[in-house]
């Protein structure tokens, strides 16, 4: 018995010491969509100003590269958000010609497109330990992570992730000035199968904004399944408008 | 070694559960071929290659390209996992003085793997690379019964939209008395638009078909305090595709197929002179096409494209004939870009070529192209009595080489709104000779109409030319969902040629999720023998749409 408790407690300590950011953000990710092939629906409602809003989006994703089809309300149905890489196109029905976008672009409320399709922290960003902190109570790595370049939404996020599960359970974004612009927190409740084992998926994550802290935009993760994905999916010469 | 052996103990910790296990190897990096790799002249590839095979007996290959600016490493393991290494002459220099980040930013790995430890020995680096176990990929996507493939891959949605339009012809020795174009003061229209997409199996179907119904009011010219109703169906888009392969896909049928990233205008699209990008609630019908489309690799598709008929498109005044073109895009991590022939036994070919690059989270760059010998654009020659001048094809044989080009660039304020600025060189475009004769013949044509001694054409003058005149400034202004409800855009379109404008602006309120109000409005300004001051002074159109499902 001894033994075995040694073990455990030697391999915690182990991880302890040798997980490094990158890998721990890389775990992190898998469980926000970083996979090779993702569907998921999303329901986004946002409450600015008192009033609420609501829509649904069915999202494919396979590693970083997305495609969001808006299928409520009515008014936006058939909407599609299409990511490769750092490359992004906006195709609304009616309007002739997929429009090219930038990450920053607004989706609704205090998302970003940039927050349904960003999935990648450990490629986007460095990771440095900023020590460790309890949340919700639960033990969690405090990691600040840095952009690598100017192409993400967020210059600096401070992510908390937790120790036990590896999976983010709250980012504070930051522009280059240094002020604090949103916050957010995950819910991990979705479980998926995957290459034999059983991972958390995300099933919640709620955006607030930092300066006026009632905006406040809620995504709800359901339906997801683990697909293999071909390249045609997210081909823009493909895309059904 | 102990830390090797807790970092494997790490490894397998991470696993939630026993039926995954991290398979690992090790990649060293011999001191002898970092230091090689430092070096300020370029080192020889073939003992590069041997050390690193010797110090990597499980790479079944090895490569090595090193030139005087950086280093780039591949090694391919018997299972196929291929490490790739890339950096500069300083990353190498960093790397011999004990700094890990260059490993950070080099090394690339399948995304089923990672490193899971880096050690810095007295011979050199060693990084630990983990892997998830071979064989366990997401299944693939099982063809459906026919029936539950209908049911999924069906989508229908149906809009209903009425507007009201008022425009003001200028009324000028243009079209005097609006006896040359009949341009109606009023226009009412009612609009179903109808969209279906039915995926079975390997087949796709898609329709659009819209019913208008249009009342047009004049208050101008002899048709002045008349009324006239139409209606029309039409099938704006509507093809059938069938998907051979994943990578391989064939569709015949009416498409309105736009690519490119400018705004105003884009050169690199041979077909469609409109983008529908100036008022977002007119529709671009679209033309008869068969495509082959074939995605050799991820970042590389290839589209074979014939224009088998005209459809429903809108030529402005141009003569339609059967074109192919070919075209080859690339999409990368940043940036995507795309070089298209066309060509046909009654078009000039061209070449044609667009690119854009996500400089960063909010600034985009973008650029467009076409260049061929000669244009079938019509130009402002000596003519018979009693104009004296006419329009011809003069420079069909012309073999100087006519651009058509477009450089612009979108920044998206933290704000939210984002704003683009393009610059337009349009080589076939009218010079100030062209441009004096072109009005003086449109002109006297107007004054022999109004005589009633020629019959007017309702296309106007056409020229078979996107822009009339050679040098272009466009801006604009996108402000998508203000606070959720409203959508602002608004443009510019400056000739620098005749200094005339227009502007154009258009204003969407979300009112529902099943309503929304629009309008758009467009005012010209210039003189008559301008481009944008000649036809239209002023547009505005006011309007409903609901979608029913």
């Amino acid at each position: 018995m001894w033994t075995l408790a040694a073990a455990v407690v030697f391999t915690a300590a182990a991880a302890d010491a040798v997980l490094a950011p990158r890998q721990i953000l890389e775990r992190a990710d898998r469980a926000r969509g970083k996979l090779p092939g993702l569907v998921w629906t999303v329901k986004m409602a946002s409450v600015e100003r008192g009033r609420t809003r609501e829509q649904t989006l069915e999202v494919k994703a396979r590693n970083e590269d997305v495609l969001a089809t808006f299928t409520a309300p009515p008014r936006i149905k058939g909407q599609k958000l299409l990511m490769v890489g750092r490359n992004m196109w906006f195709i609304k029905p009616g309007v002739s010609k997929p429009v090219p976008i930038s990450p920053r672009q607004k989706l609704m409320g205090q998302a970003a497109n940039g927050d349904i399709a960003s999935t990648n922290y450990s490629g986007d960003y460095d990771g440095v330990f900023l020590g460790d902190e309890t949340v919700r109570g639960e033990e969690c790595y405090v990691l600040d992570l840095t952009a690598r370049n100017r192409k993400v939404t967020y210059d600096r996020i401070k992510y908390w992730v937790s120790k036990s599960r590896l999976v983010g359970v709250r980012a504070e974004f930051y522009t280059v000035s240094g002020k604090l612009f949103k916050t957010a927190e995950f819910e991990y409740k979705n479980r998926i199968r995957y290459r034999g084992e059983e991972i958390p998926f995300v099933s919640r994550m709620v955006i607030r904004d930092a300066i006026r802290p009632q905006e406040v935009t809620t995504l709800e993760y359901s339906k997801i399944t683990v697909k293999r994905l071909p390249d045609a999916t997210f081909n823009l010469n493909l895309l059904v408008r | 070694m102990l830390r090797r052996a807790l970092a494997a103990a790490a490894v397998l910790a991470l696993s939630a559960a026993p039926a995954a296990r991290a398979a690992e190897l090790e990649l060293r990096l011999p001191s002898r071929v970092i230091e090689a790799l430092a070096a300020p002249t370029a080192p020889a590839e073939g003992p590069l290659r041997l050390d690193l095979s010797r110090a990597n007996p499980w790479a079944v290959r090895v490569e090595a390209g090193v030139d005087r600016v950086g280093f780039r490493i591949a090694l391919v393991a018997a299972d196929g996992l291929e490490v790739r290494l890339r950096g500069t002459r300083r990353d190498a220099y960093a790397l011999l003085l004990g700094d890990a980040q260059p490993l950070d930013r080099g090394v690339e790995l399948p995304d089923d793997a990672w490193i899971s430890a880096k050690e810095r020995e007295r011979d050199g680096w060693v990084l630990t690379i983990a892997r998830e176990p071979a064989g366990e990929e997401p299944e693939a996507e099982k063809e459906p019964e026919w029936l539950q493939s209908l049911w999924d891959g069906t989508t229908l949605s149906l809009r209903l939209l009425g507007s009201h339009r008022y425009q003001v012809p200028t009324l000028g020795s243009l079209d005097p008395d609006n006896r040359v174009l009949s341009l109606p003061r009023q226009t009412s229209e009612g609009e179903v638009r109808f969209d279906a997409s039915l995926q079975v199996g390997r087949l796709l179907l898609t329709a659009k078909p819209r019913v208008r119904l249009t009342r047009d009011h004049w208050q101008d010219g002899p048709r002045a305090g008349g009324t006239e109703r139409d209606e029309e169906t039409v099938l704006l888009e509507g093809a059938v595709r069938w998907r051979f392969h994943d990578t391989l896909f064939v569709s015949f049928g009416r498409e309105n197929l736009q690519w490119g990233p400018g705004q105003l205008v884009n050169p690199s699209n041979p077909f469609f002179a409109e983008n529908g990008r100036e008022n977002p609630v007119r529709e671009i019908s679209g033309m008869d096409f068969v495509r082959v489309v074939w995605l050799p690799t991820y970042e590389w598709t290839v589209s074979w494209i014939t224009n088998t008929g005209r459809g429903e498109g809108d030529l402005q005044g141009r003569d339609w004939h059967p074109s192919h073109a070919l075209k080859v895009e690339y999409v990368g991590y940043e940036a995507n870009g795309g070089l298209v022939v066309h060509g046909g036994p009654d078009d000039k070919t061209s070449i044609r070529a667009f690119g854009r690059w996500t400089a960063s989270d909010a600034l985009l760059l973008y650029a467009e192209a076409s260049v061929q010998k000669g244009t079938r654009a019509l130009y402002p020659t000596d003519g018979p009595p009693p104009l004296g001048l006419t329009l011809d094809d003069v420079r069909s044989d012309d073999p100087a080489l006519l651009p058509f080009t477009l450089v612009g660039a979108s920044y998206t304020l933290e704000a939210g709104p984002t704003l683009s600025l393009e610059y337009v060189f349009n080589g076939e475009g009218y010079r100030a000779g062209d441009a004096r004769r072109f009005y003086g013949l449109a002109h006297g044509a107007a004054e022999l109409v109004a005589q009633g001694l020629l019959t007017p054409d309702p296309d106007g003058v056409p020229t078979r030319l996107r822009l009339l005149r050679r040098h272009y400034l466009f801006g604009q202004y996108l402000q998508s969902e203000i606070a959720d409800r409203f959508t602002v855009l608004a443009r510019w379109t400056q000739n620098l040629d005749d200094r005339s404008g227009l502007a154009t602006g258009y204003f969407e309120w979300n009112v529902s999720d099943r309503w929304r109000l629009f309008s758009f409005a467009a005012f010209g300004s210039g003189g008559s023998r301008d481009e944008f001051g000649s036809v239209v002074r002023a547009l505005g159109l006011v309007g409903v749409e609901l979608s029913v499902f």
